[in-house]
């Protein structure tokens, strides 16, 4: 079976092409790029400097760095809280409600991030729906605006990343043969043993996927700090745009880029440490 | 042998570096019903698959109906498979499962419908075609896989351990109805097995393979009774390896006799199920024989003593060690 | 056992709900008379009418369509004979290569937009659908070639030797068994990459050209200037389609 193993060549070739020219080029090309000057005008001059790395470090932009992180942990923390419980419960549902909740997650999930932060604006801004209601309901006398504030991007990364989570931890949810919780509590463990040590073993994998599909998304997520934090909240994401298309500063671009990748890496391999596999759960 | 249909000539094969096939010869007769039996890893699928042609042999040749067929495509080979894990394509009813070959060779469409009935009243499943493989048994799965392979009217057909996946009664059943099938259609049969009494049922003749290579050819009688292998002797018949004077003889365990004062030793182990009781006695010289006998338990414990013997014409002189 | 508490369906209930809120105040906001999000006046379909008629939109739409088949074309292209190629004997640079091709999905996508402006730029290839639809492809091709891989390799290898065992070449086994068992990974691979090709802001305002404005560009630029009731009532239309979608994709799977 000759023609069988030139086919198998043959059949590479596509993805070889594509991804050496279209993957591993421009990010070399980009870490080049974060080691070279500014020029005056667009674009850069062949000349090497470590320039755009310190400038990373100065004090204005480790901090916007900081903050970014620190949005992006609170984020996860809250996906966390209230995707694992809604996947693991969303498990024990029977096959019927199991599918029409499957349904019902998938709609928005498949519609647009952005027509669906369109909905929050309404909420969140000054006299929108959320004002009038806890107004309505004397909670608050002033209209809160919220929109453009802290919360409301927390809010909106929360609301745009929880799908990911509960679909991770709902696979690993349904994977898991409930008879091993039967045999603990059989065994004299405790409801909250049980869930403990089996329960939370099994699903685990899930539950890392599920960080880490919430986590590395949240650092570079700049449209929705954009749109419901207007410009008071700046993220590394909103400053690399910035730096793009504003400023035309290319190389410091480039290595902000650098940075994030570094970060994105270093956490992609502590999670392969951690869950034991490089696939996510829940994907596929 | 007056007419062969199959011969296999020095077959070798290895994967890694390990020698699967060592060298590998065999011809098969025209309505043969062929057994290769042998332990998993002996090399009795991977000839199987030379056959078929889903593997290319290292060296030596195939040759069916007279023709070399070595470098010839699965697809080419007038020789269909049934497999081990049934492989019914999912994705078709068992219709159109059965009559996948023959569409391939564009038969006109109420030709193959005909010829699928055939099939399916042969394996006894008339008014399956609709089904789903999903919704079918173990057993129904395995009788689609027959006919599937059998529609086609290939010169030989292989079996590769088709009823290893199904229960006891269903075997036995099975094994009876795939002898019928083989006499009614006049097919060769190459079928492959690690269980003994399956081979010792159902073969014309039995090929015993390990490690590669073939330990005996011949008729189950002649597998059974005169085993030419210490091997063959305890891998089919369960025989007793008796060494005496530099020489390996096989002794079956029914032939050896408690108490008749031939050998002296001591009982090691007594154990009676299914009617029949064995007693496992070690001799002085630390060599150790099993004695069965049908019927009733018998009152000995580890530790007796005892003495056993046989008959001289129940020593057969077998080569090689275990 | 397996039953669920009342609290955990409450729970289940009230996250869902919140999940829906802000789609349904698009909905019902996108047949407001007022042109003020935050005020009540009435029904009307105004928006409607004003969306029709905004040749801008239309063209944007068009363009998001174009570019999201011309992604699916080639995200499938590449995908799926990198899954057949690489389900066997791994070569050297297998590892390496499908290790790097799925890395456009793990890590930001500001990154990735980042990086393809900069080297479209320096390779002097056109921005506009050319460089678009590379840049879409480049996370569209992960899923499609992870999704099918992982629906291969649940493939039991003697189905395709059943075939050519029963008389079909190399081209008939591929298309009578291979491809119909990969089908189901295919679709989804498809509708997935369509959908996020669809939904792509990032990557698309760092590759798109002067003359290729897509519909999510067009609804990000809208939306940081200032809310306009006519985006509810586009943000409308796509849900009803996308629902039609899931609706269509569901019935088609149960078959």
């Amino acid at each position: 079976m000759k023609n069988k193993k030139l086919n198998k060549y043959l059949l590479r070739i596509p993805i070889y092409i594509f991804t050496i020219l279209f993957v591993i080029l421009p990010l070399a090309y980009m870490v080049i790029i974060s080691f070279l000057t500014k020029a005056k005008t667009w674009g850069f001059d062949f000349t090497f400097t470590l320039e755009n790395y310190k400038k990373v470090f100065d004090p204005f932009y480790l901090n916007i760095f900081l903050e970014s992180v620190k949005l992006a942990l609170a984020s996860t923390v809250l996906v966390t809280l209230i995707g694992y419980p809604f996947g693991y419960f969303m498990g024990r549902l029977s096959e019927r409600w199991k599918r029409r909740m499957m349904m019902l997650l998938m709609i928005p999930f498949w519609t647009s991030g952005l027509i669906r932060l369109n909905g929050w604006i309404i909420i969140f801004r000054s006299n929108g729906v959320l004002d009038k209601l806890l107004m309505f309901l004397g909670i608050t006398k002033t209209p809160l605006k919220l929109l453009y504030t802290y919360p409301a991007v927390l809010v909106g990364m929360v609301y745009f990343l929880l799908p990911f989570m509960i679909l991770s931890v709902y696979s690993s949810v349904e994977k898991m043969d409930w008879s091993l919780i039967e045999a603990s509590r059989d065994l004299g463990a405790s409801r909250f043993e049980s869930f403990l040590t089996i329960t939370l073993r099994l699903t685990m994998p899930g539950l890392l996927s599920g960080v880490v599909l919430t986590f590395v998304p949240s650092m570079g997520l700049f449209y929705i700090s954009d749109i419901l934090g207007g410009n008071k909240i700046v993220l590394i994401g909103s400053v690399i745009v910035e730096q793009l298309t504003k400023l035309r500063n290319i190389p410091f671009a480039a290595a902000l880029s650098v940075i994030l990748m570094l970060l994105t890496i270093v956490f992609l391999r502590l999670y392969k440490k951690v869950s034991g596999t490089g696939e996510l759960e829940g994907l596929f | 042998m007056t007419d062969t249909i199959l011969s296999l000539e020095n077959i070798k094969k290895s994967f890694d570096g390990e020698n699967v096939l060592k060298n590998i010869s065999l011809d098969i007769g025209r309505g043969e019903f062929i057994t290769l039996l042998g332990s998993s890893g002996c090399g009795k699928t991977t000839t199987i698959r030379i056959i078929a042609g889903l593997e290319s042999p290292d060296s030596g040749k195939v040759i069916l109906n007279g023709k070399d067929i070595t470098g010839l495509a699965p697809e080419k080979r007038d020789v269909n498979t049934v497999f081990q894990n049934y492989a019914l394509f999912p994705h078709m009813n068992v219709e159109k499962n059965i009559g996948y070959g023959l569409r391939l060779k564009k038969k006109p469409a109420n030709e193959i419908k005909k010829e699928v009935e055939k099939a399916l009243s042969l394996v006894q499943l008339e008014g399956f075609e609709k089904r789903n493989p999903t919704q079918l048994s173990g057993g129904q799965r395995q009788r689609v896989a027959i006919a599937r392979a059998i529609v086609n009217k290939p010169s030989v057909l292989l079996l590769d351990e088709p009823l290893g996946a199904l229960d006891l009664m269903l075997r036995r059943q099975m094994q009876m109805e795939l002898k019928k099938l083989q006499k009614a259609l006049g097919i060769t049969f190459i079928y492959i097995t690690h269980d003994q009494e399956e081979a010792l049922n159902m073969s014309s003749r039995i090929v015993v393979m390990r490690d590669g290579n073939i330990e005996q050819i011949g008729t189950p009688s002649e597998v059974y009774d005169t085993p030419a292998t210490a091997f063959v002797a305890e891998f089919v018949g369960g025989a007793n390896l008796y060494k005496n004077e530099g020489k390996t003889y096989a002794i079956r365990s029914e032939h050896v006799r408690l108490g008749a004062g031939d050998y002296d030793g001591i009982v090691i182990e007594n154990s009676f199920t299914a009617g029949l009781s064995k007693v496992k006695v070690r001799l002085k010289d630390n060599q150790e024989i099993t004695s069965s006998h049908m019927g009733m338990n018998i009152n000995l414990n580890p530790g007796d003593a005892i003495s056993i013997g046989w008959d001289k014409k129940d020593m057969v002189e077998v080569q090689g060690e275990k | 056992m397996k039953k669920v508490s009342k609290a955990a369906v409450i729970f289940l209930g009230l996250v869902t709900v919140l999940n829906y809120l802000p789609i349904i105040l698009t909905v019902v906001y996108s047949f407001n008379k007022s042109k003020l999000t935050s005020v009540w006046e009435g029904f009307s379909l105004d928006w409607y009418k004003m969306l029709f008629n905004d040749g801008d939109i239309k063209k944007a739409l068009l363009n998001s369509i174009i570019l999201a088949v011309l992604t699916c074309m080639l995200s499938l292209v590449i995908g799926v004979s990198a899954a057949l190629a690489m389900r066997g004997k791994k070569l050297i640079f297998d590892d390496f290569i499908s290790g790097f091709a799925s890395l456009p999905i793990m890590i930001p996508e500001i990154i990735l937009g980042m990086v393809f402006m900069a080297i479209f730029s320096y390779m002097n290839l056109p921005f506009g659908f050319v460089t678009m639809t590379i840049a879409h492809s480049s996370f569209c091709v992960p899923y499609i070639f992870l999704i099918v891989r992982a629906r291969l390799m649940g493939m039991d290898l003697s189905l395709e030797e059943a075939a050519r065992d029963l008389g079909a070449s190399e081209f008939e086994t591929f298309r009578d068994v291979t491809l119909p068992y990969i089908l189901p990974g295919i679709a989804s691979g498809l509708l997935l990459s369509f959908a996020m090709s669809f939904d792509d802001v990032v990557i698309s305002i760092f590759t798109t050209g002067p003359s290729v404005n897509t519909l999510a560009i067009k609804i990000y630029t809208k939306m940081k200037t200032g809310i306009t009731p006519e985006i509810n009532a586009l943000a409308t239309v796509i849900l009803v389609i996308t629902v039609l979608v899931i609706f269509i994709s569901e019935r088609t799977r149960k078959d």
